[in-house]
């Protein structure tokens, strides 16, 4: 029993995260940055409260304003971007100034792994009239992040 | 009920001959308006629920746990060596199974979680042999199976009920448009009542007044008629441009006639006599009985040449007929005329008949059988 529990402790150290790459690509042109999942996680310092429609109950996220994040590493304002998950869903989001993105790191304070749809994953705080209980009206919430590209 | 009716047909004609086109069209737009809501609300519903462009329901999320798992198992079982780290396909899978839908909704879904996790672990520690690992992912892949099935019927039951709204949609344009048409039908039999019920007035009203103007026994029109006549022509303009002349004529000694063979025979020899003076006028001049025996000519001939000219056909007329009448001109019926040529200045009917009357008078006084015209007094025998 006692050695049941040690190994399940020992399999919790070894998370997604640590078996599995954990960089974010952000590419802009010719510049190509290389971001430390586990740094994004550590900086994480926005908080939402919300309805998760992959979840079905509220959930507490936390991560990074996308819009803030994106000019924090390019260093100036991008409005449309490609992004691309771990499985090769991708999706193309345009006007991201004033659509209240967010990079989710955390969900009720746990760091997100590949099993929660993490690590890094989109999300936005105002869902205006779209009915939460309808995933299919979410498919743009892309999850499992892996590269971010610039298409301005 | 009378009052709706005439409401109706007052309606009817304030909206012009061209209403039911207009309400016809009105129908045929909400009509079309109606069809195109119908589609526009069937083709967003379809496209939230089947999109196909976006990728997320156009391959179900535990279909791609399903493939995601199944590409784990193989990994597994073709591994010759031990596996150092649990392949990242059933990371993968177990996400796109970790969804709140499929959690809360099949009781199979969190034991299909358990049992990957169980199988991590497994891996990790390399606790049990791969083939065993693999025989407990094969359970998740029958609850990842009912799953998809079970979505699957869904999205069917959808289809069907989207199906049914179109069809209901369709049944209700059809039965919009049926009704359009109908009322647009009804709207123009309608309109060709009313106009038929117009036209059914407008004829007897014209019967009924020529009846009221024509004088029963010789057919010619009456002295009402004549003061109309005279009363439109004397208030109006068109006796400036166009000068009229009466002819008055009555036929000689009639009351003798009539003692010496009766009122039949009299009414008989009136409806001759006017029957003869009419094919001797022009189509123009017009006919009334004054009263009695006596008759007036309207025509709007003026030359007195020709005025002279048209009372010897009509007093020609009259001899040609040959009725025997013992105390007449030469033992026949004849007439006695008086013409008298109304020239642009003002009068009243009163002046213009008296003024024709004393014409008459003279040619009777002259010897009858013969004619007066007036203002040149030229008598013509």
């Amino acid at each position: 029993m006692m050695l049941k529990r040690v190994s399940a402790f020992l399999i919790a150290l070894l998370t997604s995260s640590m078996l599995y790459a954990a960089t974010l690509e952000l590419v802009d042109g010719d510049t190509r940055l290389v971001l430390d999942v586990d740094a994004l996680v550590a900086s994480a310092t926005e908080s939402h409260v919300a309805f998760a429609p992959f979840r079905k109950r509220t959930v507490e996220f936390r991560g990074h304003d996308f819009e803030a994040f994106l000019q924090q590493y390019l260093k100036h304002k991008v409005s449309r971007v490609n992004v691309t998950a771990v499985d090769g869903y991708q999706v193309s989001l345009s006007g991201i100034e004033g659509q209240t993105w967010m990079l989710v790191t955390h969900e009720d304070g746990k760091p997100l792994e590949l099993r929660t749809h993490g690590p890094l994953r989109l999300i936005q705080t105002n869902i205006g009239d779209r009915d939460p209980n309808n995933m299919s009206l979410f498919d743009d919430w892309i999850w499992m992040i892996e590269r971010i590209e610039v298409v301005d | 009920m009378k009052e709706s009716k005439s409401l109706i047909n007052a309606l009817l004609s304030r909206l012009g001959n061209y209403s039911f086109i207009g309400l016809a069209v009105l129908s045929f737009a909400a009509a079309t308006a109606l069809i195109y809501t119908n589609n526009q609300r069937i083709d967003d519903e379809t496209r939230a629920y089947f999109d196909t462009q976006r990728g997320l329901y156009g391959e179900l999320l535990v279909d791609r746990s399903r493939r995601y798992l199944v590409m784990a198992m193989d990994k597994i079982v073709n591994s010759k060596a031990p596996i150092a780290k649990p392949p990242e396909e059933l990371e993968l899978a177990y996400a796109f199974l970790n969804v709140g839908e499929y959690t809360s909704r099949f009781d199979c879904v969190p034991d299909s979680l358990a049992k990957m996790d169980t199988a991590r672990e497994a891996l990790l520690i390399k606790s049990i042999p791969n083939d065993q690992i693999v025989g407990l992912l094969f359970r998740v892949l029958e609850c990842q199976q009912s799953v998809a099935a079970s979505k699957q019927s869904d999205k069917r039951k959808l289809a069907t009920e989207i199906l049914q709204s179109s069809e209901d949609g369709r049944t209700d344009s059809t039965a919009l448009i049926i009704a359009s048409y109908l009322v647009a039908l009804f709207l123009w039999l309608l309109q060709i009542n009313h106009r038929r019920k117009i036209q059914l007035a407008n004829t007897e009203k014209q019967a009924w007044e020529k009846r009221a103007l024509t004088d029963p026994l010789t057919g010619t029109l009456n002295r009402a008629a004549l003061n109309e006549y005279l009363n439109a022509y004397l208030e109006g303009e068109d006796r400036v441009r166009r000068p009229i002349s009466l002819l008055m004529y009555d036929i000689d000694y009639f009351k003798s006639y009539n003692d010496k063979f009766g009122h039949v025979q009299g009414d008989q020899a009136l409806i001759q006599v006017t029957g003869a003076i009419q094919h001797a006028l022009r189509a123009d001049d017009k006919q009334f009985r004054y009263g009695g025996e006596e008759f007036v000519v309207v025509t709007e001939m003026t030359d007195a040449t020709q005025l002279a000219a048209l009372a010897e056909r009509m007093l020609n007329a009259v001899r040609s007929l040959e009725l025997a009448h013992p105390s007449g001109n030469q033992g026949i019926v004849t007439i006695s005329l008086g013409v008298y040529v109304a020239n642009d200045q003002p009068y009243e009917i009163s002046e213009l008949v008296d003024a024709v009357d004393k014409t008459l008078y003279q040619a009777k006084t002259q010897g009858r059988n013969r004619t007066v015209i007036r203002p040149s007094a030229r008598s013509v025998q």
